[in-house]
């Protein structure tokens, strides 16, 4: 799987955003707010191709989770990003 | 060739007609900010004939724009950019810009005929505005739409889709709430200083309403007005306030390092500067809901 193209996670005073950027996405209605954990996976997954495998064992990398629980975690993500149609297979 | 330097938001530019064009002498709404060039320009816009290159790449249009912007296409070239406006989408262009991405060469070329003032007037506005929101977006400035009042020596900035009614509501300002008067009716510019300051300033540039005025003014407030059958108003937090402020910055994210500039502008506004959004009526209570929450 990979990103979606024409989207930029920002950093606005702590808080995470995902905008709509570039000459891909001239649409900027569109706006998600990330919490941390959502914000390291999508950092995670930026520019690559990627599976819910690797972003999951990325995640135990940098939080103390289990593989079991980071892989339901990070499958419930990317499910919620695929139905937003910001990844492609 | 006529050159004149012009200040706005603290921006140094020119602009360059030559002797026999019909905008010559026309320029009256850019006069309050004539200067002497004192340092390096942003730009000197050139007015003339260009050579647009055979050789280019569409990266982005709003030809399909239903809501009365000018119909647009920019396109990528072997080392410039071109900037195209249409009246009709299947029209000929009647304004082509080029510019190179240092914006050393801005050129400006005008399709129309010495009586279509207006349409000359049209194309060299819009394409001041694009380039000086471009050259200006990594200098921590940001152009707005937005109408702009200012009261007890603040400015509160009025923003909302077209059509919503923020010229009015600065309308019901200078009516009801005493010392209130316009700064700008459409396109000003606001500009984050290394020293903290955040000023809104008038621009040659305010839509339908003719008032250009060289005038400079600590921001207060931006305001989004949004209709709805009684007034409130709410102060947002820091992602409303993006989500509510970007769609009313001059868009041109198509460079990784204009979304930066602009990014980086936004971020220290919303940091600094509390943004809300007005539920209102068209009424004179509305006026007073807004003022009673960011006058105090």
């Amino acid at each position: 799987m990979k990103l979606k193209l024409g989207y930029t996670l920002r950093n606005l005073c702590g808080a995470h955003v995902l905008v709509a950027e570039g000459i891909q996405n001239v649409n900027l209605d569109k706006l998600y707010s990330f919490n941390e954990t959502a914000a390291f996976i999508w950092e995670t997954a930026e520019g690559k191709e990627f599976t819910i495998d690797s972003l999951a064992e990325a995640l135990c990398g940098k939080y103390n989770v289990s593989f079991e629980q980071a892989k339901k975690d990070v499958q419930a993500m990317v499910e919620n990003w695929k139905q937003h149609d910001l990844v492609e297979e | 060739m006529n050159i004149t330097t012009y200040k706005v938001a603290g921006h140094q530019f020119q602009i360059s007609v030559p002797e026999e064009h019909s905008l010559n002498g026309k320029l009256t709404q850019y006069d309050p900010f004539v200067c002497q060039q004192t340092e390096e320009l942003i730009f000197n816009l050139i007015i003339g004939k260009v050579d647009i290159p055979q050789q280019k790449e569409t990266v982005w249009s709003n030809l399909d724009a239903t809501d009365g912007q000018t119909l647009m296409a920019l396109f990528q070239c072997d080392n410039c950019k071109v900037v195209e406006m249409y009246a009709k989408p299947q029209d000929a262009p009647f304004a082509q810009l080029l510019y190179t991405d240092d914006f050393k060469t801005t050129r400006l070329q005008l399709n129309t005929t010495e009586k279509e003032l207006n349409k000359s007037l049209w194309g060299l506005n819009n394409a001041m505005m694009l380039i000086f929101a471009l050259a200006t977006a990594t200098q921590n400035t940001l152009m707005l739409h937005a109408s702009v009042v200012m009261n007890s020596n603040q400015a509160f900035l009025f923003h909302a889709k077209s059509g919503t009614g923020k010229s009015t509501h600065s309308q019901l300002w200078i009516k009801h709430i005493p010392g209130t008067e316009l700064l700008n009716d459409d396109n000003p510019a606001v500009r984050i200083w290394d020293d903290g300051r955040i000023i809104a300033y008038g621009t040659p540039w305010s839509g339908k309403t003719p008032c250009y005025r060289n005038i400079e003014v600590p921001v207060g407030a931006f305001v989004r007005i949004n209709r709805a059958l009684q007034n409130s108003i709410e102060r947002l937090d820091v992602v409303r306030a993006y989500a509510s402020l970007t769609t009313s910055c001059s868009g041109m994210r198509w460079e990784r390092k204009l979304a930066d500039g602009l990014n980086r502008s936004l971020e220290l506004v919303i940091a600094n500067i509390p943004i809300y959004i007005l539920n209102c009526l068209p009424d004179e209570e509305a006026a007073h809901v807004c003022a009673n929450e960011v006058l105090k």
